[in-house]
């Protein structure tokens, strides 16, 4: 956690602007993410994580701002061209296919097949790297073949993390891991996430949750309204100033304003 | 015609029927209808002295492989989360072009793969206003479901139009080791669709798009396509049954089916589906299907009066509904 | 555990429905198939009973099979193609001697009348190449109807007849539309120069339930676009439909102005003319329905005792009218 030392940009997302109609949902937001870092992204409902991560995911395009990963700039059309470039995402409500096994889910999409065109399937060796992939997260789940519906609220998100790293991304975007999970459940969920950063893959964490906020991640962003409020070393600060900056939003204003 | 069994070191290993059951993911709903149905063999054999006869058996089997082929097609649309209530009408389309051509002294090879291709063109249609334009499954095969029919109506101007042919006696009376050929043609179809739901990365899709469709998209699939194809294999399962129903009526008729739509649905939510999607066996299906033929084979043999058929009918409607809710949300 | 019941309950509840569907066919009338020499066995595929045709067809069908000592198998069909070959073949499995069919679909019946050479297959209404033909005569019906008709204009419109308004279901086959043929070609014996373009079809549609009301909307919906013409008739396939045509006329008021023909001689045919509608409504083509057993059986014992006998029987059709209403179905 060489924290001192100014890493390699892998990802720079500059003075993005985005508007529904009348609204105004993102207002110049600067966010930058180091490659061995977890960074925190934090703020009230409606403050705009969620508009500026479906702009990084390929679902919306920024009205204006630029996007590079690793120097440089990229164009994100499309979820495809996403997950092309490396972003993975957990989202929120998991996306998990309830009515299918581990395997099935963290292969859906990407099958490994015999042939292009009858596309049957090579079930073991999708289960034995299945397997794999869970391992390498210290998660356990011993039965690739369980369905998703049987696994408890922990596993489900570790599969759907699982799901995410399983094609060597080059970041993950976390969106409210730890919510309706159980206190238990909430702290193998974040020992993933920093066995994530051990293995080389920096996230950034979206959370309501300011405790699993400061256990794992190294810098904090804090938006509102719209804006950056303020980027904090976590070393450097605490939950209240943290939460001052959510709801007052005293501190730094983005340059340009509406 | 389940998953393996899990491997698991904590399967629960219960002597009897119940560790049996419980071992199995699925299995409840299969095993549940595959009780129903061997009791209502059981009773039938009791009751008639002709029920457990090969020949009847054979024959309900055979005179049911319309339906079968067509609820096989079916239970893919709706594992995907669709419907399709105009499989009958593609069937009388279908069929009654085929017919006409041949009349008129077409090869009835070359009027065989016209069939196929106008029940296939009609799914697509069904498929594309479905996933493309997003108007509900329903309306659209509602809608679609009047219009092949009553171009079908027009073209043959309501008349049954006969047939023969070589193609026609050989699946419509023909046998294999004693086994009626359309009965070949309905297995063959249900293993096929089993295989590729079990096997093949198609079959996980179906799955997937009916189960979670917002999942599917963020991984990549193409939902859109993946609903499309689900009822272009629809309205291809009915130009198939159609061509059994030709070779074993010996017709076209414009006005089949009209009143056995609600069969073919019967036949898959009594298999086992989920109405909403995403969930279901194939062989479910079957047995459905085999409940189904088996009910009104029984009741023929009996002689019950028409409108206790109709009763029961609707009663096994309702009860397979029941059971999906059940097993959906009622102990969650 | 919850897994566990759960699949009791599901378990339970399949065998309750298995047990109660069991039932309901105990309930029924169950008819067991009797190997008795010398005694012949009737299968009846009729259309369905809830049809009044079929329904009085079918009870004096058994009421004279019983009569003649024949036994009956039951059952219907729908005119669905696939119900009609199921239930033939269970009838061939079950043994029987003879099979009435009752359906109206020509190709079914023909293919399972030269794969079972060895049953006499009567059909009801309709010619099959190979089977004995019991039944009205669709078209000949129709003619009887429309010389009458004719006979009618002339009598009381003298001659003068603007437009003729089929209201049918075409879309029943073709049976349906020889009765409507029929009408008009025998009003055309007597008045062969009646423009083809004053002769109006109007499909009215299936279930029969809807023929009424359908058949009412067609009737005043005409007359609104036409309601200039003056002696107007309107034909119909069955009673049902002349019912509808007669509530349209009626709530019009323009009696006057109507005559309606249509085909059964039913029930609601006698109902109308008993309320003294007989001047509007003036004719019904008898089909006798509640006779068909009657004149059937008699004939089909002696088919099946090897007698020579013609292949075909029909009742003789004639028109039912106010005049002759109580000498064929008194008060």
């Amino acid at each position: 956690m060489a924290l001192a030392v100014e890493q390699e940009c892998i990802l720079e997302m500059k003075n993005i602007h985005k508007s529904f109609g009348g609204l105004k949902a993102l207002d110049g937001v600067n966010l930058d993410l180091r490659c061995d870092e977890v960074i925190g992204l934090v703020g009230d409902n409606a403050a705009g994580k969620s508009t500026l991560m479906k702009i990084l995911t390929g679902f919306y395009h920024a009205d204006s701002g630029s996007i590079s990963l690793d120097g440089k700039q990229v164009r994100i059309d499309s979820p495809k061209v996403s997950k092309r470039l490396g972003i993975e995402m957990v989202y929120q409500n998991l996306e998990l296919c309830q009515n299918m096994n581990v395997t099935e889910n963290l292969f859906l999409g990407r099958e490994i097949m015999r042939d292009p065109v009858l596309r049957f399937l090579k079930r073991n060796q999708m289960d034995k790297k299945s397997v794999e992939i869970l391992h390498k997260l210290k998660i356990d789940i011993q039965e690739p073949r369980k369905r998703v519906d049987k696994l408890s609220g922990g596993q489900q998100q570790a599969v759907a993390i699982g799901k995410a790293v399983s094609f060597d991304p080059k970041m993950l975007v976390l969106d409210e891991p730890t919510a309706n999970l159980a206190l238990k459940e909430i702290g193998k969920v974040l020992d993933i996430v920093l066995q994530l950063k051990e293995n080389g893959i920096p996230a950034i964490f979206i959370s309501h949750r300011l405790d699993d906020v400061f256990h794992v991640c190294d810098r904090i962003f804090v938006l509102r309204g719209g804006r950056r409020v303020t980027v904090k070393k976590i070393s450097e600060t605490n939950h209240d100033e943290i939460v001052r900056y959510m709801f007052l939003g005293d501190g730094e204003e983005e340059p340009q304003r509406a | 015609m389940d998953e393996p069994q899990e491997t698991g070191t904590k399967a629960v290993k219960k002597a009897g029927l119940f560790g049996f059951i419980r071992k199995w993911d699925f299995s409840g709903e299969i095993v549940s209808i595959l009780i129903a149905l061997i009791i209502l063999c059981a009773f039938f054999s009791l009751t008639s002295p002709y029920f457990l006869t090969i020949k009847n058996i054979l024959n309900f089997t055979m005179n049911t492989s319309i339906l079968g082929i067509m609820a096989a097609g079916l239970f893919i649309a709706m594992v995907i989360g669709e419907i399709d209530v105009s499989q009958y009408s593609i069937l009388a389309l279908s069929t009654a072009i085929m017919v006409i051509f041949i009349r008129r002294g077409m090869n009835s090879g070359l009027a065989i793969v016209i069939a196929i291709v106008v029940a296939l063109v009609c799914g697509m249609i069904n498929g594309f206003s479905v996933a493309f334009l997003r108007i509900n499954p329903i309306i659209t095969t509602l809608g679609t479901m009047m219009i092949y029919r009553g171009i079908a109506f027009k073209i043959t101007e309501a008349k049954a139009l006969g047939v023969t042919g070589v193609f026609f006696s050989a699946v419509g009376s023909g046998r294999i080791l004693g086994i009626p050929v359309s009965v070949y043609i309905m297995l063959g179809i249900y293993l096929l669709v089993h295989i590729m739901l079990t096997y093949t990365a198609h079959g996980k899709r179906v799955y997937a798009v009916g189960g979670n469709p917002e999942a599917s998209f963020i991984s990549g699939i193409d939902v859109r396509m993946v609903r499309f194809w689900g009822l272009v294999v629809s309205g291809a399962a009915a130009g198939l049954a159609g061509l059994i129903f030709v070779s074993q009526v010996g017709a076209t008729v414009p006005t089949a089916g009209q009143g056995g739509l609600m069969d073919v649905i019967t036949a898959v939510i009594l298999g086992g589906i989920s109405l909403s999607g995403g969930k279901g066996k194939v062989a479910g299906t079957l047995i459905g299907v085999l409940i189904l033929a088996i009910l009104s084979n029984g009741m023929v043999l009996l002689s019950v009066q028409s409108y206790y058929q109709t009763i029961v009918k609707g009663g096994v409607i309702l009860m397979a509904v029941f059971v999906d809710s059940v097993r959906g949300g009622g102990f969650k | 555990m919850k897994e566990k019941v759960k699949k009791m309950f599901l378990l339970s509840l399949c065998l309750a429905f298995v047990l109660s569907t069991a039932s309901v066919a105990f309930a029924s009338d169950r008819i067991e198939v009797d190997e008795e020499d010398g005694v012949y066995t009737l299968g009846i595929n009729n259309f369905r009973d809830s049809f009044e045709f079929c329904w009085k067809v079918h009870q004096n069908i058994e009421e004279y099979a019983e009569k003649y000592g024949i036994k009956t198998i039951y059952a219907e069909a729908n005119m669905e193609p696939e119900a009609i070959k199921a239930n033939l073949d269970t009838f061939a499995l079950q043994g029987v001697d003879a099979i009435f069919e009752f359906n109206w679909i020509t190709d079914v019946t023909a293919k399972f009348v030269r794969e079972n050479p060895d049953i006499v297959v009567v059909t009801g209404d309709y010619i099959v190449d190979g089977a004995y033909y019991f039944g009205a005569n669709q078209y000949q019906a129709g003619v009887v109807l429309g010389r009458y008709l004719a006979e009618q204009v002339e009598k009381r419109w003298n001659g003068q007849l603007d437009a003729m308004v089929f209201a049918a279901c075409y879309q029943c086959g073709e049976l349906l539309i020889q009765r409507m043929d029929g009408i008009l070609d025998g009003y055309k014996e007597t008045f062969p120069d009646f423009p083809d373009d004053m002769v109006f079809r109007f499909e009215n549609n299936n279930p029969t339930s809807q023929q009424t009301q359908n058949t009412k909307q067609i009737v005043t919906d005409f007359y609104t676009a036409h309601p200039d013409m003056t002696h107007i008739v309107v034909g119909t396939n069955n009673d049902e439909g002349g019912l509808g045509a007669m509530a349209a006329v009626e709530t019009m008021g323009k009696e006057e102005n109507f005559f309606i023909v249509s085909h059964g001689g039913d029930t609601p045919f006698h109902e109308k003319i008993r309320a003294g509608k007989g001047d509007v409504w003036i004719g019904s083509v008898a089909y006798m329905p509640e006779r068909y057993g009657e004149f059937m059986i008699p004939w089909l014992k002696d088919i099946l005792d090897g007698k020579d006998v013609p292949r075909e029987m029909s009742p003789e059709h004639f028109v039912l009218t106010a005049e002759n209403l109580d000498q064929y179905y008194p008060d």
